[in-house]
């Protein structure tokens, strides 16, 4: 009987030992994302912000320092567009977390070259952070995570240097295939809502003419949407990009004045119907943004 | 240097007491300014630096309470508060977090919150924080009033604890249990007195007055569990019970016993739309010595009675676009030393930030009564709130 009770505890936590997946919480689907590229099956992998959410205001949730508390390793998007991340981190109590900062090596764009302060709006000091959405800054992610995984599981190492040849394959070859697709963009202007898309449009070639946000984080007034209606006019711009997360008002308006089209960019991974990994993402974009060269 | 100036103005030697108020409060501010511009011209120091904010709450204000002592019906304007913080990591495993309050431009200076918390590294993941901090007992306490729409502590933590609810020099340790998708936090505290005002009403007129005031009261015992639950993406609650005892009358032993249940539910979409919804309830139990055995000062044996009061506390809060917001308010409380007495109050209130929530705007209109007053009265409070420093992430 004893011998019965001595296997019935022992049996569980061998093979939980034995299957033991590593944990991975991202602050944004994107970093998860390239991380279930590289990990596959050895992981389970978990993001914060939602597809759909703004990620500069994430209002921080004790379920979030659960999610954390359970973590080997965390990603962070870097840059302080998450800097809600050490609010979660501190709150989860987690002594062992590896904490992996995804912009390292990243050269950032949009670095203030005079002191910044909150007259700017909502300006990042170290840079824009939306690096993700150059797909070749996507290698220098997945550098980061491969270093965090062999940190927290060293002994799976191989599997994660394959996982990571394996992206960084495909992600070459996609890259190849999008540049093609987006030679009809180059040049092409556009306006967006926030200033979420200068490494898109350095990598694709894309011209942003201007935000219907005045300064960052702000809210459109009254008059910067009449300055921008008259750009829009006088550059025969014929696309307004709007983030999922902000409302469409003021684009429609925008929209209506000047005949240009509203187009619904998600710059995240899940943000929109088929978006389910890091390359579905600049698909869609790509895509989407094909109603310029019909135009 | 700054700080022997600081020790220079706490003397009476060289100013009056309100010029050395006025020449410390124009120092912080500086020495505040200084930190925070430091890392143009030594960006080595910038990681070592704490993040300085500090938070403005101007009031414009009228009511029609006829028995005030400033006049009814006259418009005051007041700096209610500034607050100064400076948060920052000590080392890998800790922070600290200091929030200064000054109160009015003549003061006083004090100190709303200054403790370590050390976040990670101790056994069974446990958390500790030391220091003086605003105790969980209940969610509202907690929070600093310029977080609220509806701008003043709620009259039942005002009623057991004074106008800065529960706030005390103590030593809190925390653990948190996820079960699922939920966090259950198991908090206790030993506290200096547990903020409750300390009475020694005994026997004054046979000259024991400073004797009483020596008797130091109790450690006091708090702790609480909370639950947070989300009830999908977008919407989520969290309750909890907290449960405070402590002395009240250090003199005479006499106990204080409070419990709180706490409940919060929130939906937030998007960054455009949220509704909110709190209540709180705060029972009290303790044994008091009646009126009439201390107007008998003859008597050596005091009379006591046992006082059961009750107070409560609800609000919702709709923020209807990105910068707008509007709700109300039901505020009551019977006298933590009687339940004979009562305050009550309710009120309607609205919001809007400038640009975003660095400028903000906020209009009470809320009726008072009390069995102090022989007519209810009503107040409206406009408020200019405006805060600089670093952005701060939000906490449910």
């Amino acid at each position: 009987m004893k011998r019965l009770f001595a296997y019935l505890l022992v049996i569980p936590i061998l093979s939980t030992l034995a299957f033991a997946k590593v944990r991975i919480v991202a602050s944004t689907a994107d970093l998860a994302s390239v991380a279930k590229e590289i990990a596959g099956p050895l992981a389970e992998v978990d993001n914060i912000c939602r597809s759909t959410a703004d990620p500069h205001s994430v209002e921080v949730l004790p379920s979030y320092m659960v999610k954390v508390a359970r973590a080997d390793l965390y990603l962070k998007v870097g840059l302080e567009l998450d800097f809600w991340a050490e609010l979660i981190i501190d709150g989860s109590r987690n002594a062992k977390l590896v904490v992996v900062d995804c912009s390292q090596g990243i050269v950032p764009l949009e670095i203030p070259t005079e002191k910044v302060n909150a007259s700017m709006g909502d300006i990042h000091p170290q840079g824009n952070p939306h690096y993700w959405l150059d797909p070749n800054n996507g290698l220098v992610i997945a550098k980061n995570i491969l270093g965090g995984l062999i940190q927290v599981d060293p002994s799976n190492g191989e599997t994660y240097q394959e996982g990571f040849r394996r992206f960084q394959t495909e992600l070459s070859s996609k890259i190849a295939e999008w540049n093609g697709a987006a030679q009809t963009l180059k040049g092409k202007e556009i306006v967006t809502f926030h200033n979420s898309w200068p490494y898109f449009a350095r990598a694709f070639g894309v011209k942003i003419a201007g935000f219907v946000e005045p300064k960052p984080g702000i809210e459109p007034t009254p008059s910067h949407t009449a300055e921008l209606i008259e750009l829009i006019k006088a550059r025969t711009i014929s696309v307004i990009a709007r983030e999922p997360y902000f409302s469409g008002k003021i684009p429609g308006i925008i929209a209506a004045a000047t005949g240009a089209k509203v187009v619904v960019l998600p710059p995240s991974v899940g943000g929109a119907a088929g978006i389910a990994s890091y390359f579905d993402l600049f698909d869609h974009l790509i895509e989407a943004l094909q109603i310029l060269e019909a135009k | 240097m700054a700080l022997s100036f600081v020790f220079a103005f706490n003397s009476t030697l060289f100013f009056s007491k309100e010029e050395a108020l006025t020449m410390k409060i124009i120092l912080y501010i500086g020495m505040g300014f200084v930190l925070a511009s430091v890392p143009q011209f030594a960006r080595g120091q910038t990681m070592v630096n704490p993040d300085i904010s500090f938070i403005g709450d101007v009031r414009l204000s009228i009511h029609n309470d006829t028995s005030a002592s400033d006049e009814a019906e006259k418009p005051i304007l007041e700096f209610h508060e500034l607050e100064i913080g400076a948060t920052g990591y000590l080392n890998p495993f800790a922070r600290a977090d200091i929030f200064l309050g000054i109160h009015s431009v003549e003061g006083p200076m004090e100190i709303e919150e200054a403790y370590m918390t050390l976040l990670r590294g101790l056994p069974l993941g446990l958390q500790m924080k030391v220091g003086q901090y605003l105790a969980d007992f209940g969610k509202l306490n907690t929070q600093h009033s310029h977080q609220w729409s509806w701008m003043e502590r709620p009259l039942m933590l005002r009623e057991a604890f004074g106008d800065d609810g529960l706030k005390d020099v103590g030593v809190n340790l925390s653990y948190l249990v996820p079960i699922g998708t939920s966090a259950w936090t198991i908090s206790a505290h030993a506290l200096k007195t547990g903020g409750l005002p300390i009475h020694h009403h005994h026997h004054e007129e046979d000259g024991d007055e400073n004797e009483a005031e020596t008797v130091r009261s109790d450690i006091a015992v708090l702790s609480r569990v909370s639950a947070f639950v989300p009830l999908g993406e977008t919407t989520f609650l969290e309750t909890g019970a907290s449960w405070l005892r402590g002395e009240h009358e250090p003199a005479e032993n006499r106990y204080a016993t409070l419990a709180n249940l706490d409940f919060k539910l929130k939906w937030r979409p998007d960054i455009y739309r949220s509704l909110s919804f709190v209540a709180e309830f705060l029972g009290n139990s303790r044994t008091v010595c009646t009126e009439g055995s201390s107007e008998d000062t003859t008597s050596l044996q005091d009379e006591t009675s046992d006082v059961r009061s009750f107070g409560a506390f609800t609000a919702v809060d709709y923020q209807f676009r990105r910068r707008w917001n509007a709700g109300a308010f039901y505020d009551y409380t019977q006298g933590a030393k009687t339940e004979e007495t009562y305050q009550t109050g309710y009120g309607v209130f609205a919001g809007f930030a400038l640009a975003e929530e660095t400028s903000r705007f906020g209009l009470l209109v809320r009726r008072h009564e009390s069995s102090a007053m022989a007519d209810p009265f009503y107040s409206a409070t406009l408020q200019f709130l405006w805060s600089l420093g670093p952005h701060k992430p939000h906490s449910f």
